[in-house]
């Protein structure tokens, strides 16, 4: 990490909102989910009901594993790196005469 | 990493604003972008005389409203918007890319290109050639060219893109993928439907096509913009470029996966309509992590949205933005769609989003590239802040006005009142909506007008100020 | 690779596009392979027959002016009238894209919202498989009503007269006047005004629902030209 150390404020606001959004996020899906099933259990024509939410999560999953090695290959290290370098640009451009 | 070996170099080396910017044709553009959107306001203007029955040039083949309403939506998809975004690039890339655009003769030609496309489209309208396919009405003869013509826009905005080393900014992610999307989303939907497949298959891909030309060619565009012109005018750097990396991605992904949410409940399969359901609901998620980037990079300043006018422009526009996709999360579902499908609720919706965010981003932007372009102050800023109030009011009264007539149409027809009944119950929405319209038509008018008096004030030294007199009249 | 520039282009611009394409479209593509799409005289059916052959005896002059005289010959008759059916749908078709009327009046029926009992049965994707619905006609707006089972629930001479002046027949109707498909009164449609009339009767008529607005016993083309 090349960046600054983040504050540790920031740290555990960012924490908090994920726990605040993904847990009633997950929550609601599966119960969701376990309905669909349901549905499919009890209709031959069901299928509707829960394959694009397979597909949706199959492609998710395939991104995620992307993503991951992506990470590992070496990307990621300096997100913030090209929003400085563009600002610092912005004020050469504009300093010109 | 070049990217940062570029700070180093010694200031002299960097490259000049005037070699990369051709701001002559960024004016240009603006010129042709605010001309169109004046003939899409007529257009609009006559049909909503027309739905109160109040058309002043009624029974004139030329003059149908039917066909006028292709041109107003025609003439602010691709004669004011694309113009507009056209020639925010050509200020936007150079500088993010320190190189200039691949050719200038090109970049003119390209101009004169589009210009071209638009006009005859819009004459073709006129004379009744439309394509049978919402938001790509372009007479079919005409699609090869604009075909071309996008080729052309990719390959010479794209070649300043790809020629940059490193990590890249936001902004450019977005131009890149929305260079190759727009070819492709043009393609799709204006060849397939009309030459290779029929009925419920065609409206699958021409829902496809009315999404991703919002989704995919729009939207990213206007992103792009605001990643860039929102941080410098606010002095400081993305809240989160990570976060905003994240917002490219849900684009995106979940963006073209939604097409057939616009044909619910159609003989479309059905569960491909609950996939587009499901990917819409995906993408507010994404949607909310853009909005936390932008409020978060607001956040300490907020003083400067009141009174920075540009800024303003911007944040209204985000704020629209977060409003519609709210409403889209609802309206996708199938419960909402029952009821308010074909009614003015989506038209109400659809203004919002063209008008309400991208227009207000885009006017934004020239008012505050005009003054820079024209190296003077606006004649008048206080007919700037009127345009800023007219136009951000008046929106909020039309999409009001057309969601609330939307949900009373759907009751009228659910109940299965008879049909004039509403058609009556309209008059009074459409009748403000009209209203709303001509203080919409009025700060355009007041803008143009704002935007020729400050050319006649440019220093006659600037080279851009000598084909400028002309241009500015016509 | 997500940070690179070919990640953008191939991922993002062209897998992305490409992945929303299959499943959005090819999906339905391959689902209704199975119903071929018809041409326009597969089209032609004997409601809409019925209904061109009406207009020939409702607007004799118009009708000739359009198309001339049918040949005396039964069997040749009954193709001459055919062929000026086809291209009539077909003009009529182009009319209706060209004047904008689909943004105002939709082509489908929806299972909700009570409206298979205002319009008549919900409809199906074979209704759609022909070339008449490229691109498709569903529309976005309705401003007007649904148009899918309009044909034979109006006789000519009311569209006819709803076409060039609306607001006589439905009182407060927002819809616009189209007089160039006339010579100057709605009882002399020109080629153009023919072929959206024909069109307009067309819509529904492959359903058993198709209304009849008067008794139809079907007229041997003999009497047909005699009456004219």
């Amino acid at each position: 990490m090349t960046e600054q150390r983040q504050p540790y404020r920031t740290h555990w606001l960012t924490w908090f909102f994920s726990a605040v959004v993904l847990i009633p996020t997950i929550l609601g899906f599966a119960n969701k989910f376990l309905d669909l099933v349901l549905v499919v259990q009890g209709d031959e024509d069901g299928a509707f009901a829960v394959t694009p939410i397979c597909n949706y999560l199959f492609a998710t999953a395939g991104f995620l594993c992307l993503f991951v090695w992506t990470a590992t290959q070496g990307a990621f290290q300096n997100l913030d790196g090209p929003s400085h370098t563009m600002m610092e640009n912005e004020r050469r451009f504009d300093s010109q005469p | 990493m070049s990217a940062g070996t570029n700070i180093v170099t010694a200031d002299r080396n960097f490259p000049k604003h005037h070699d990369l910017v051709e701001e002559r044709l960024v004016l240009w553009y603006f010129v042709a972008a605010l001309t169109f959107m004046t003939v899409s306001m007529l257009a609009g203007t006559l049909m909503g005389l027309q739905l109160i029955r109040h058309n002043p040039l009624p029974a004139i083949e030329i003059l149908s409203p039917g066909r006028w309403r292709m041109i107003h939506t025609n003439a602010i998809a691709y004669g004011f918007l694309a113009n507009a975004f056209l020639g925010i690039m050509h200020w936007v890339i150079p500088r993010l890319t320190l190189r200039p655009c691949l050719n200038r003769q090109l970049s003119y030609l390209i101009f004169a290109a589009w210009q071209f496309v638009v006009l005859a489209t819009a004459v073709g309208l006129i004379f009744g050639q439309a394509q049978g396919l919402e938001w790509g009405e372009t007479p079919v003869w005409i699609d090869p060219v604009a075909q071309l013509g996008l080729l052309l826009v990719a390959i010479n905005f794209g070649a300043p893109i790809l020629q940059t080393r490193g990590p890249m900014y936001v902004t450019l992610w977005y131009y890149l993928a929305a260079l190759v999307w727009t070819f492709l989303t043009y393609a799709m939907g204006n060849f397939v439907p009309e030459y290779f497949v029929c009925g419920s298959s065609a409206g699958a891909v021409g829902g496809l096509f009315i999404h991703d030309l919002v989704g995919l060619f729009v939207t990213p565009l206007g992103w792009g913009m605001m990643y860039y012109f929102v941080p410098i005018l606010l002095k400081r750097p993305m809240w989160s470029h990570g976060l905003s990396l994240v917002g490219f991605w849900g684009l995106a992904f979940f963006y073209p996966l939604q097409g057939i949410h616009h044909f619910l409940y159609t003989p479309i399969p059905m569960f491909l309509q609950y996939g587009a359901v499901l990917s819409t609901i995906a993408l507010e998620l994404v949607v909310v992590t853009v909005i936390i980037n932008f409020v978060g990079t607001l956040y300490g300043t907020g003083g400067l949205v009141v009174t920075n006018l540009p800024l303003r422009y911007f944040y209204t526009g985000i704020l629209f933005y977060f409003l519609t996709c709210l409403q889209c999360a609802l309206q996708v579902t199938m419960t909402f769609q029952a009821l308010i499908h074909f009614t003015d609720w989506v038209v109400g919706h659809a203004h919002m989003v063209m008008f309400g965010v991208f227009s207000m981003w885009q006017l934004g932007v020239m008012t505050y590239l005009i003054p820079r372009l024209l190296k003077t102050e606006w004649y008048s800023t206080k007919w700037c802040e009127w345009h800023y109030w007219a136009s951000a009011g008046g929106l909020l009264v039309m999409s009001g006005d057309l969601i609330l007539g939307g949900l009373f149409q759907g009751w009228s027809w659910a109940a299965l009142q008879p049909w004039d009944a509403s058609i009556r119950l309209s008059i009074p929405f459409w009748s403000v909506r009209l209203v709303a319209g001509f203080v919409i038509f009025a700060a355009q008018i007041l803008f143009l007008l704002n935007f020729y008096l400050t050319w006649r004030n440019a220093p006659r030294t600037t080279p851009v100020t000598e084909p400028a007199s002309g241009l500015a009249t016509a | 690779m997500f940070e690179r520039k070919s990640g953008i282009i191939l991922i993002a611009g062209i897998g992305f596009f490409a992945l929303a394409f299959l499943s959005n479209a090819v999906v339905p593509v391959l689902m209704y392979q199975h119903m071929p799409e018809k041409s326009v005289k597969e089209l032609i059916n004997g409601n809409l027959r019925y209904q061109f052959e009406d207009l020939a005896q409702r607007f004799p002059e118009a009708f000739e002016k359009a198309y001339g005289q049918p040949p005396a010959d039964p069997d040749q008759a009954s193709t001459w009238y055919n062929d000026h059916c086809e291209s009539a749908l077909k003009l009529g078709h182009q009319i209706y894209v060209g004047e904008g009327c689909w943004h105002c009046h939709s082509q489908f029926v929806r299972p909700v919202s009570n409206e298979d009992r205002r319009w008549g049965p919900v409809s199906k994707s074979w209704e759609y498989q022909n070339e008449l619905q490229r691109p498709v006609m569903f529309g976005t707006r309705r401003v007007g009503p649904d148009l899918c089972r309009e044909g034979g629930r109006r006789s000519s001479d009311w569209q006819a007269v709803h076409f060039f002046n609306p607001e006589a027949l439905s009182v407060g109707s927002p819809m616009p006047k189209y007089p160039w498909l006339f010579d100057g009164a709605p009882d002399k449609p020109t080629i153009r005004g023919l072929a959206l009339l024909t069109y307009i009767q067309w819509l529904g008529s492959w359903h058993e629902t198709y209304p009849y607005y008067e008794d139809y016993i079907p007229v041997p083309i003999k009497t047909a030209s005699k009456t004219e």
